[in-house]
């Protein structure tokens, strides 16, 4: 069924047919938080919280946007009130990087799975250095691959902001990751 | 080139936004430059970094939890919706005090304070010291004392005294 249609029901009242809706965007919306939290327990109840927060509006949607549109920019509204809240308590610094697992200490893993979560890691700690604002666009284009735009739209930001923040995320982040890339690119498989 | 201009390129190019005569360009440019040659390949790395994040599916069980939440988030709300307006009740309360009290103040005119004995004495016409000045002028000292503390006692009470 199309998303007008069953957000046209769930206005109505149909829980059945916001299920449908929370059962189409709730791997979007989740992926998305990851990206920001890092933490797939907070992820997990912050996308909950996203999907409430979405239903309690739902009477207040107009359709002026895609729903997709509109629940990205609940998500985004909501991660970002986290981060404000998160970020007074805690403040991650790119030396914990040289606390990641090594190949002794994590004999058991395998080293394909151990790689990986390293590189996640890695891009984790890359990500939480640079703005919110910068990292929220390149997590919209470079990760979950939105089109320009509809990362104009979510944002409400023009095209040439999207494009120019972008660009200068993408600057900080490739200064940030080439020592990883010349000394320890082995370790991370770069 | 400059190389300012070839890493603009290079970022296009990523996103497929570089038409193929600037793509040739900006080859010819990274062959001759080793500078932006390093800054393609970290690029690169960053992008194969970046492609790690696949799509993530939320914690098992996701829906049903969310129907549970919904159910106690819609009893939540009602206390809610009672404690914003509980809020919005106390301020609107306190300013509706003051606004009766700066009325009150402002709109109803005082009351007339009761004036004393002398005041009415002197408003009427008369001698509040009329009394007293009769005993001073007696002849005698010790019966004017005595009049005098007496008249003194008397006059705690004024409303009761007798009009001279």
């Amino acid at each position: 069924m199309e998303d007008r249609k069953l957000i046209e029901l769930a206005k109505d009242g149909s829980q059945d047919a916001f299920s449908e809706l929370v059962l189409k965007y709730q791997a979007k919306v989740f992926s998305m938080v990851l990206n920001f939290t890092r933490d797939r327990e907070t992820a997990d109840d912050l996308s909950q919280e996203i999907f409430l927060k979405a239903y309690l509006a739902l009477p207040r949607f107009r359709f002026g946007s895609e729903f997709g549109t509109w629940l990205y920019r609940i998500s985004l509204n909501h991660v970002r009130d986290y981060l404000r809240k998160a970020g007074k308590r805690k403040t991650v610094s790119l030396e914990e990087i040289g606390e990641l697992p090594t190949r002794d200490e994590s004999a058991e893993m395998k080293e394909k799975e151990q790689v990986q979560e390293s590189r996640k890691k890695l891009l984790h700690q890359l990500l939480e250095a640079i703005p919110v604002k910068y990292r929220i666009v390149l997590t919209l284009r470079d990760i979950q691959g939105l089109p320009y735009d509809e990362i104009s739209r979510v944002l409400r930001i023009s095209q040439g902001t999207v494009d120019s923040r972008l660009h200068r995320a993408r600057k900080m982040l490739r200064k940030k990751l080439a020592p990883y890339l010349s000394g320890e690119g082995e370790r991370y498989a770069l | 080139m400059r190389c300012n201009k070839a890493e603009t390129w290079l970022l296009w190019s990523s996103d497929g936004r570089l038409d193929a005569k600037r793509r040739r360009e900006l080859d010819e440019h990274l062959r001759t430059c080793p500078r932006c040659a390093l800054m393609e390949k970290e690029y690169g790395a960053l992008r194969s970094l970046l492609a790690n994040e696949g799509p993530a599916e939320p914690l098992p069980h996701f829906l049903e939890r969310l129907k549970s939440r919904f159910t106690a988030e819609k009893k939540s709300f009602v206390l809610l919706l009672w404690e914003r307006w509980c809020l919005r009740a106390v301020p609107v309360f306190l300013g509706a005090v003051l606004a009766f009290g700066l009325a009150v103040f402002f709109l109803v005119p005082p009351a007339q304070d009761q004036m004393a004995q002398s005041g009415l004495l002197f408003l009427n016409g008369q001698n509040p010291l009329s009394e007293t000045q009769s005993i001073l002028e007696e002849g005698m000292g010790e019966a004017r004392q005595m009049r005098l503390i007496f008249a003194a006692a008397d006059e705690a009470d004024y409303r009761g005294r007798e009009m001279p």
